[in-house]
């Protein structure tokens, strides 16, 4: 755990203002969920994931998506040798422990679609041969926001189930953009930053969060809040049963990361937003009136919390 | 001092207890004095009460409210209630009214009423008389109107009509039934006892003193009376009524064992409500407890329709699904508390951004662990928790006497 605490002090010496984000990225490590980072060009995506990259002692692979990267590109390739006479596979970059997809929503959706199955199960299937893919695994994607930009391809439904949160970074205020300039003024922290876990560290936390329990009423207080995303008048499509496990698993992860080991409405209620907004589909009504952040908000200010009265 | 706003909630608090000993002291009037001086009971506790609020206002020295005891005793010794009983009055309303006094959150109104519904509906069936029932009806009213009265402010705004609607309600269906039982209800009641209730009664009495007889006869204590005898003596003191002086010296031995059988059936119909009660309880106890949550975490239909637990599933969860873990107890009447100063968490808030809310500087963890990690804390982080709680209070309402 300390090591955890070593690696998060370590990020905010690099990405200014970002305590919360940068906690919700080692939840998703443990949880063994993906992120999604968005925000406009130039907030520190990018640097966030390879930083957070960096930390962890083990393989990383970064891949720049364009309109013609092939799904191939992504996953591997059976291909002829002429050497050796025969079909091999040559397996793609996802292969990995941590995989930066960057700018994700720049490519076609028939390559973005190539990741569902190693997002989802841990495994590659290449021309029928299936592979699995060691853990820790996260995907770290980043996108710009789709109504700013021309040329991308919005992630389908499916694909963004898979992500465990989405996180907007957002800029800066006046004195971390300061304190940013101070930092950066001689060399990049990046280059000196050096790794702290190793993938047996990330391990022991992936199957030490099994141990944390989650009691009757914050369960019920979880799916209530599932209900209420479904039974929202202005929003169509409300959480799936996926996007349940998520949130407790990440809850579980945050319980963990607080040396808990019981969830508390309070983990629900903080990661629910990053869970549920690029869940929901807003109808066309809703969209109108509102953003998916604040009719998450207005789910989350209706279902009472289980304390006593 | 105690705080104002519990004056109120202590005084029908005590009303309420003193009700049930007087259930308790029932038999004993009945075979003691001519008369059940109810009104005149009424009396003295409504007197009783307005001295010992007078002197919460004085000191909260406990000796100068048990100085109220002989003064108590003098006027029931006076009122001709008898030694003993004028005795048991005295301590029974001093020592009561000091623990109560001593409590600093009182919420016992379902088990006040629970105690009298058991205690009144025993005594209907032994004594016949339709005092019981009056005595139901004001306990019910005095706990139903405290209840509401107290619990005004801690609702939202929004609700103050409808509470207002419903105390009102109370009134009406409290002074209908009033009128109808007086009416109707009275003849009702005599057709039932006597063609239904005092046929089946004097029936599991023949049984029951027949064999109490043959345990007698057996152990050769006392001779066979005739049992033609007893159950005609037995009528002779239903059709009596209930107004006559019932002294057990004099009596036959039939009466005798007629009133010893009467005793053991109450003992034992006593004991058996209460184990029935208690078993009931404890079985519904943790499907109440997950009804509470379920409750509270209120299902959505529609986001607009619900925007918080509804007043009846306040009113439901107040009455019924109260936590038992004492640290739980602790941020129930917190909740409680708070409300007063109008700093009550809303439904969607945790503990944790309620606190924050407030500015509550106080450690919850204690509390998350046996509310969420369901695990057991030590005695000293109770104390603490409940220490700061109390000191949160306390300078809460310094700062606004301020």
């Amino acid at each position: 755990m300390n090591k955890i605490k070593d690696a998060q002090a370590q990020l905010n010496q690099i990405i200014f203002g970002k305590v919360d984000v940068i906690n919700l990225l080692f939840i998703a490590l443990i949880a063994e969920g993906h992120v999604l980072l968005e925000s406009v060009p130039g907030t520190g995506k990018t640097k966030l994931a390879k930083s957070f990259a960096k930390l962890i002692e083990g393989d990383f692979n970064r891949m720049q998506f364009t309109p013609d990267v092939l799904a191939s590109d992504v996953t591997g390739i059976r291909y002829f040798n002429p050497q050796t006479e025969t079909f091999e596979l040559k397996i793609g970059p996802v292969q990995t422990n941590v995989f930066l997809a960057d700018e994700i929503n720049r490519t076609t959706p028939k390559t973005q679609a190539s990741l569902l199955e190693v997002m989802a199960e841990r495994q590659l299937t290449i021309d029928g041969e299936t592979v699995s893919v060691d853990a820790p695994f996260i995907v770290i994607a980043t996108q710009n926001p789709i109504d700013s930009n021309y040329g991308t391809f919005p992630l389908p439904e499916a694909q963004l189930d898979r992500f465990l949160f989405k996180i907007d970074l957002g800029y800066p205020n006046q004195a971390e953009e300061k304190l940013m300039l101070q930092t950066y003024r001689e060399n990049d922290p990046v280059t000196t930053l050096e790794s702290i876990l190793n993938r047996e560290d990330i391990r022991a936390l992936q199957t030490e969060i099994k141990a944390v329990t989650m009691n009757d009423a914050t369960t019920d207080y979880l799916l209530d809040l599932v209900q209420a995303t479904r039974n929202h008048p202005e929003i169509e499509l409300g959480i799936s049963p996926r996007g349940t496990l998520s949130l407790m698993q990440a809850a579980q992860a945050r319980a963990l990361l607080d040396s808990r080991n019981y969830v508390t409405p309070d983990d629900i209620k903080a990661l629910a937003p990053y869970v549920f907004e690029h869940r929901i589909i807003l109808t066309m009504e809703g969209a109108m009136k509102k953003t998916p952040q604040q009719a998450i908000q207005e789910v989350l200010e209706t279902v009472a919390v289980p304390v006593e009265n | 001092m105690a705080p104002k706003a519990n004056r109120f909630i202590l005084s029908y608090h005590f009303m309420g207890e003193m009700l049930i000993l007087f259930l308790i002291l029932y038999p004993l009037f009945y075979y003691n004095l001519e008369a059940i001086p109810f009104y005149a009971y009424l009396g003295i506790l409504l007197l009783a009460l307005i001295c010992f609020l007078f002197l919460t206002k004085l000191t909260d020295t406990m000796a100068l409210f048990m100085l109220m005891a002989p003064v108590i005793f003098i006027i029931n010794v006076w009122l001709k209630f008898g030694l003993f009983i004028s005795m048991m009055i005295a301590i029974v309303f001093v020592w009561r009214f000091i623990v109560l006094y001593r409590e600093v959150y009182l919420e016992h109104e379902m088990n006040l009423f629970q105690i009298t519904l058991v205690l009144a509906l025993i005594e209907v069936i032994l004594f016949k008389d339709n005092l019981f029932i009056i005595i139901l009806l004001v306990q019910l009213f005095l706990l139903t109107f405290g209840f509401f009265s107290t619990n005004y402010r801690q609702v939202e705004k929004q609700m103050h009509s409808n509470m207002k609607a419903f105390i009102v309600k109370v009134i009406l269906v409290f002074s209908g039934l009033l009128l109808v039982f007086w009416s109707v209800g009275s003849i009702m009641l005599r057709f039932f006892w006597d063609s239904i209730l005092m046929p089946l009664w004097q029936l599991a009495t023949t049984i029951f003193i027949s064999i109490f007889i043959g345990i007698m006869y057996l152990l050769e204590k006392i001779p066979l009376p005739e049992p033609q005898d007893q159950n005609m003596e037995a009528d002779e003191t239903f059709e009596n009524g209930n107004m006559t002086n019932h002294n057990l010296e004099g009596t036959s031995t039939a009466e005798y064992n007629e009133t010893y059988a009467y005793i053991i059936i109450a003992s034992l119909a006593l004991i058996a409500l209460i184990w029935i009660f208690i078993k009931y309880r404890k079985s519904s106890f943790k499907k109440k407890e997950k009804e509470t949550t379920s409750n509270l975490t209120t299902s959505t239909d529609t986001i607009d329709s619900v925007p918080k637990a509804s007043l009846g599933t306040r009113l439901k969860a107040r009455f019924f699904n109260q936590p038992k873990h004492p640290v739980r107890k602790l941020i129930y009447r917190f909740e409680h508390d708070t409300a007063k100063l109008k700093e009550e968490r809303r439904s969607d808030e945790t503990i944790q951004e309620w606190f924050t809310r407030i500015g509550a500087q106080i450690d919850y963890h204690v509390y998350e662990q046996v509310r969420y990690g369901e695990m057991d804390v030590t005695q000293a982080d109770k104390k603490e928790l409940e220490k700061a709680l109390k000191g949160y209070i306390q300078k809460r309402k310094e700062d606004l006497n301020e």
